[in-house]
């Protein structure tokens, strides 16, 4: 090449370098700053006890007035306009507007959930296995047909055979009996006590007998069908755009404050919050944790609780055996770090198998930080060198990637091979339940009916549907079943705290911590519920209006 | 053990911008950027090599088998290849990469199985006007097989603008591979790949620019100069095959 | 004779299209997992349970049985609906390719323009600073990766200067940035092939003849130059257009903009077969028909050309 040339080349080259290193060293948004590192042996992350879900109530002097048009965003798009064939937070969050439940689940200002009677008026426990319910009478779907128990019968007999969630809520119920119009009798297989807190999930909410019939064992194919009880009318779904939600003017209930309600999903994170920025939107949910101080110091409101959903790696405990090796996994892990620095303090490190706001749970001490300790226990387990296969999903957790790769480095830290394999979710879930040739797994589970039974059984029991770790503890198994058939609340709490510990010293899983939930709004409004069950209801927000 | 030089996390130093101890700064995870970028010269020199040797080598000999024979095994096979070639290949290497599974390797068979077409096309070219020339029909003539004539004979006369076209690709197969890794089917952590660099600094472009801009600068600057090398060679040869060559 | 070329054409795209849709349909079913188990989330029931959920999707037939029944039913225009949303797939594609195209348009034309301006420019002057530096200019172009180039667009316009919106469709301004940004990766090719096919062009004899009749070298240039160029533009764009294409999709990532593209790679990650099977048979059909658009266009205007076409 002639001189001019290379000449031509290192003044391009030259200018690119340049408009990077503008770019670069351009002041990032604010951020924390940096917490200085403790090398400590204390457990760290004393779980922050639930903080009230609504945002401030009207102080005085100002007045709040009804909102015409909510504008929501979320990550993910609706996963199914079929309200039982749903499973994820964000669609359910929609449905739990349109659709209604039998009981309907109340924090208090604690944030322990209690189960308050809602379509249904009055109920009794006949005896073991037989629970009466009474309706609430004048209660009518969004086409003008009255709630009957009907209704019910049909919900909960399509549920199981169109969804999983219904499948496994409503697994305890053998048949629905129809006593009359308001009144029906729920006979289950087996004596089952969180029955009542099943019957609070969206996932059991009462769909019309009307759509069963047309469509008995497949999900429904058109969003016309959508029809409920609740109080918004479900308008329309443009996937990929937005999801619209208007007010239903025949609800049986207390009136919305708010018109209409429009979600539109948006994938990235950064794009989400420019939205809020730029008032295209009122209210984000899932704000990455290292935009809150930006956001605060704009001037936006920022919500911040701890959820019910625990992050953790699943250990195959038939490929290792040795439970030193296991808890020498545990000690390996910085977990504070990891809520800390690549959580950016979202989280909290989790102090049991369920999290705080569930019933049943117990505070036991995390496994520290001793990666000293964790080098002996392999060594004395022979376990030196040996290679680990981990399987990894991305972009489903918060920073999972990422955390993969923390725990690779600090488990070859302490003497192991980490072979790590991310992989898209729909082949890693498949892979998961299907083939066992790996050795450890990232996964995360929300506890969404707030009731131990649904976190520490489907997942611990021995041949559980979800025990993918192949975990089997007799005593265990022992603990959990009497908790469900046993009445007494506190009787209950006993069995669960026994099975806790248990699981806890077998180490099972690497018990890595519990999830915030971050949602942001422009100010100036109030009223938006946030559940730690990863939903927000919209239903009754206000907006300030100043003088 | 001692994890690699390129994979040392230290979750406390975070996305700290440009500095004297760290030239290009930390990543999410804290690991020293400049370091990876360095390090990560050698998954790219693999996914190179692997792609370009799988492209050159199918494409070549479908082109050279199709162009040499004619008749309805070129008309068929021709067609095929346009019908590929036409189609958007991101969906045929994200397809073949997801069935694949995860890693390296594979993401570079999967791009060089993408860009076998071009050799494909080339090569044909090529082959249909070599093919007319003297000392084919002589060989022909006196008998020698197919085989002989092609590998031996008309290969090394028209290797040049297959070369040529061999730097393309590879710059190409680099782009691919940070565009695979930037959906996130391409390497696997802690490979220091460019691509996956950038995928994981996406989220904090705002708040950490630096970890982007470096790894996406590396990738420009490498492509660049396979580009400009590739023209270079191409003007050496040029008088003789300007026509053919795309 | 037209007329019987392009009946040849068309009466090829049904065995391409069946290639086409053979390997798709292939590699996705090869893909582990299927709509069940990305529906159910962290709930994926055990392989016992899912094989009945499996029967009432037809997913448990034989692969050459799906295929035939696939491409029968692509075949009779019975497209199906989204396994996960239930939308019409023909709607759907219509309303994600609207965007695409848009996309498409507004940066071909933004390349186009920016690249034959710049070989004009290099060609008036040929082999001299410019003229290098203009080469260099459109190498740098497709030498960028087009999903960094687009984040840094978008960190300087949308981030930090709030100029314009970081994504999503909607307006004029929201293509902007998209279409700038896959503009930078194909005018590099427009600018190079241009200035090849101008300056084959100018060196010819009519071009000296009809200088020598004392027509303005601007005229000439215009007349016969530029439209020699445009042939030869036209076949690249029309060979590229698969390629800018794909180009898209990656585009439509960065920025999320809801295109075809991007429609395409989320059936894919969601298993939504139908999604993907339709996408991939209607953006083939596109991409063909351009093609052949492009040989007749390549036929009429180049009357060299016409024998020589298989």
């Amino acid at each position: 090449m002639a001189r001019r040339e290379l000449v031509i080349v290192g003044a391009v080259l030259l200018l690119v370098i340049l408009l990077a290193a503008y770019i670069a060293t351009r002041p990032g948004a604010p951020t924390e700053t940096p917490v200085t590192p403790t090398p400590t042996q204390t457990p760290v992350g004393v779980t922050p006890t639930p903080t009230p879900r609504e945002t401030p109530t009207a102080t005085p002097a100002v007045r709040y007035a009804e909102i015409d048009v909510l504008r929501i965003s979320q990550r993910a798009d609706l996963s199914s306009i079929d309200v039982q064939v749903a499973t994820d937070a964000p669609t359910l969050s929609v449905f739990s507007h349109v659709y209604e439940t039998l009981f309907k689940i109340r924090f208090d200002a604690q944030g322990r959930a209690s189960f308050e009677p809602w379509l249904v008026e009055s109920y009794k426990q006949v005896n073991d296995t037989v629970w009466e319910f009474k309706l609430r009478p004048g209660i009518k779907f969004h086409d003008g047909t009255p709630l009957t128990s009907s209704d019910v019968k049909a919900s909960f007999e399509r549920g199981p055979k169109v969804g999983g969630l219904p499948r496994i809520l409503l697994g305890p119920v053998k048949e629905v009996q129809v006593v009359d119009d308001l009144i029906f009798r729920i006979v289950l297989r087996y004596p089952f006590v969180p029955l009542i807190a099943h019957l609070a999930h969206p996932s059991t909410a009462i769909i019309p007998a009307k759509v069963v019939e047309l469509f008995p064992d497949k999900p429904i194919d058109s969003t016309r069908h959508i029809i409920g009880t609740g109080p918004y009318r479900f308008v329309e779904f443009v996937k990929g755009e937005r999801t619209v939600l208007e007010a239903f003017d025949g609800y049986w209930g207390k009136k919305p404050t708010v018109k209409r309600i429009v979600w539109t999903p948006v994938p990235d994170d950064s794009t989400r919050v420019s939205y809020l920025e730029a008032g295209t939107v009122d209210v984000i949910t899932q704000v990455p944790p290292h935009m809150v101080p930006a956001l605060k110091a704009k001037g936006f409101q920022v919500i911040q609780i701890p959820s019910t959903r625990v992050i953790y790696i699943g250990i195959n405990v038939e490929r290792i055996p040795d439970v030193r090796v296991r808890q020498a996994l545990n000690l390996a892990i910085d977990k504070n770090a990891i809520v800390q620095r690549i959580l950016e303090g979202a989280g909290s490190v989790a102090t049991a198998p369920i999290s705080p706001a569930v019933f049943g749970y117990t505070k036991l001490d995390p496994y520290s930080y001793d990666p000293a300790r964790a080098r002996a226990l392999i060594r004395e387990a022979g376990w030196e060198g040996r290679e680990l296969v981990f399987i990894t999903p991305q972009g489903r957790y918060l920073r999972d990637r990422e955390i993969a790769s923390a725990v690779q480095a600090s488990l070859e830290a302490i003497g192991l091979k980490v072979r790590v394999e991310v992989m898209e979710w729909a082949a890693y879930i498949s892979r998961v339940t299907t083939q066992k040739d790996f050795d450890i797994f990232l996964l995360g589970w929300s506890t969404v009916t707030l009731d131990a039974d649904y976190g520490l059984y489907s997942l611990f029991r021995t041949g559980a549907p979800f025990n993918r770790m192949l975990y089997s503890n007799p005593d265990v198994d022992a603990f959990l079943d009497r908790a469900r058939e046993v009445a007494d609340p506190t009787l209950r709490q006993q069995y669960y705290v026994l099975a806790q510990q248990q699981i806890w010293r077998d180490a099972p899983w690497i018990f890595l911590h519990y999830e915030d939930i971050i949602v942001a709004m422009k100010p100036g409004i109030a009223g938006v519920e946030i559940q730690p069950i990863e939903r927000w209801i919209l239903t009754y927000a206000v907006r300030e209006v100043r003088g | 053990m001692v994890p690699d030089i390129h994979n040392r996390p230290n979750l406390w130093r975070g996305l700290e911008p440009p500095s004297l101890e760290h030239p290009m700064g930390t990543d999410s995870l804290g690991r020293d950027i400049l370091i990876r970028i360095i390090f990560g010269t050698k998954p790219v020199l693999l996914v190179i090599v692997i792609s370009v040797i799988v492209a050159a080598t199918l494409g070549t000999i479908i082109g050279l088998t199709s162009g040499y024979f004619g008749g309805r095994l070129d008309l068929i096979l021709s067609r095929v290849i346009d019908a590929l070639m036409s189609f958007p290949a991101i969906l045929i290497a994200l397809a073949i990469v997801a069935a694949l599974g995860p890693g390296l390797w594979k993401v570079a068979i999967a791009i060089g199985i993408a860009e076998a077409s071009v050799f494909a096309r080339l090569s044909r070219g090529l082959m249909i006007v070599e093919k007319e020339q003297l000392y084919v029909q002589a060989g022909k003539a006196i008998g020698a097989s197919s085989t002989r004539i092609i590998f031996r004979h008309i290969l090394p006369n028209i290797a040049g603008p297959i070369i040529v076209q061999a730097t393309f690709t590879a710059a190409s197969a680099i782009l691919w591979e940070a565009a695979l890794s930037f959906l996130g089917l391409g390497a696997q952590p802690p490979t220091p790949s460019w691509g996956l660099m950038l995928y994981e600094a996406k989220e904090y472009m705002r708040v950490a620019p630096h970890a982007t801009v470096f790894p996406g600068l590396a990738i420009f600057v490498t492509v660049l100069s396979f580009n400009i090398v590739g023209e270079a060679l191409r003007d050496t040869l040029d008088p003789r095959f300007r026509k053919v060559m795309r | 004779m037209i007329l019987s070329y392009v009946a040849y054409r068309v009466l090829l795209y049904i065995p391409t299209l069946l290639v086409i849709f053979f390997i798709v349909f292939s590699l996705v079913k090869l893909l582990p997992g299927d709509p069940i188990v990305v529906m159910y989330g962290e709930l994926a029931p055990p392989p016992e349970v899912r094989k009945a959920l499996e029967e009432k999707l037809g997913l448990d037939k034989p692969f050459i049985i799906q295929f035939i029944l696939y491409t029968y039913r692509i075949l009779t225009g019975d497209w199906g609906k989204s396994v996960h949303t239930g939308e019409p797939i023909v709607e759907l594609i219509i309303r994600r390719f609207a965007a695409t195209l848009e996309l498409t348009v507004a940066s071909l034309a933004i390349a186009s323009a920016t690249g034959i301006t710049l070989a004009y420019i290099a060609v008036m002057r040929p082999n001299s600073i410019v003229d290098r530096f203009i080469g260099i200019l459109s190498m740098a172009g497709y030498s960028m990766p087009v999903f960094w180039w687009g984040m840094i667009l978008i960190f300087i316009f949308a981030v930090s200067l709030k100029l314009l919106p970081p994504g999503g469709r909607g307006g004029l301004e929201s293509l902007i940035l998209p279409s700038l940004t896959l503009a930078t990766v194909n005018f590099g090719m427009i600018a190079r092939v241009s200035r090849a096919a101008m300056l084959e062009v100018y060196s010819q004899d009519f071009v000296m003849a009809a200088r020598s009749r004392g027509l303005s070298e601007r005229r000439v240039v215009v007349l016969y130059v530029m439209r020699n160029a445009a042939v030869a533009i036209a076949t690249l764009v029309g060979l590229r257009f698969g390629i800018l294409m794909g180009g898209a999709v990656i585009t439509e990532t960065v920025f999320n903009y809801p295109g075809v593209g991007r429609m395409i790679v989320d059936g894919i990650l969601a298993r939504d077969y139908p999604v993907v099977f339709g996408g991939v048979v209607f953006v083939a059909l596109v991409v063909m028909t351009v093609n052949l658009v492009v040989d007749l266009l390549y036929a009429i205007l180049d009357p060299r050309a016409r024998v020589t076409r298989v």
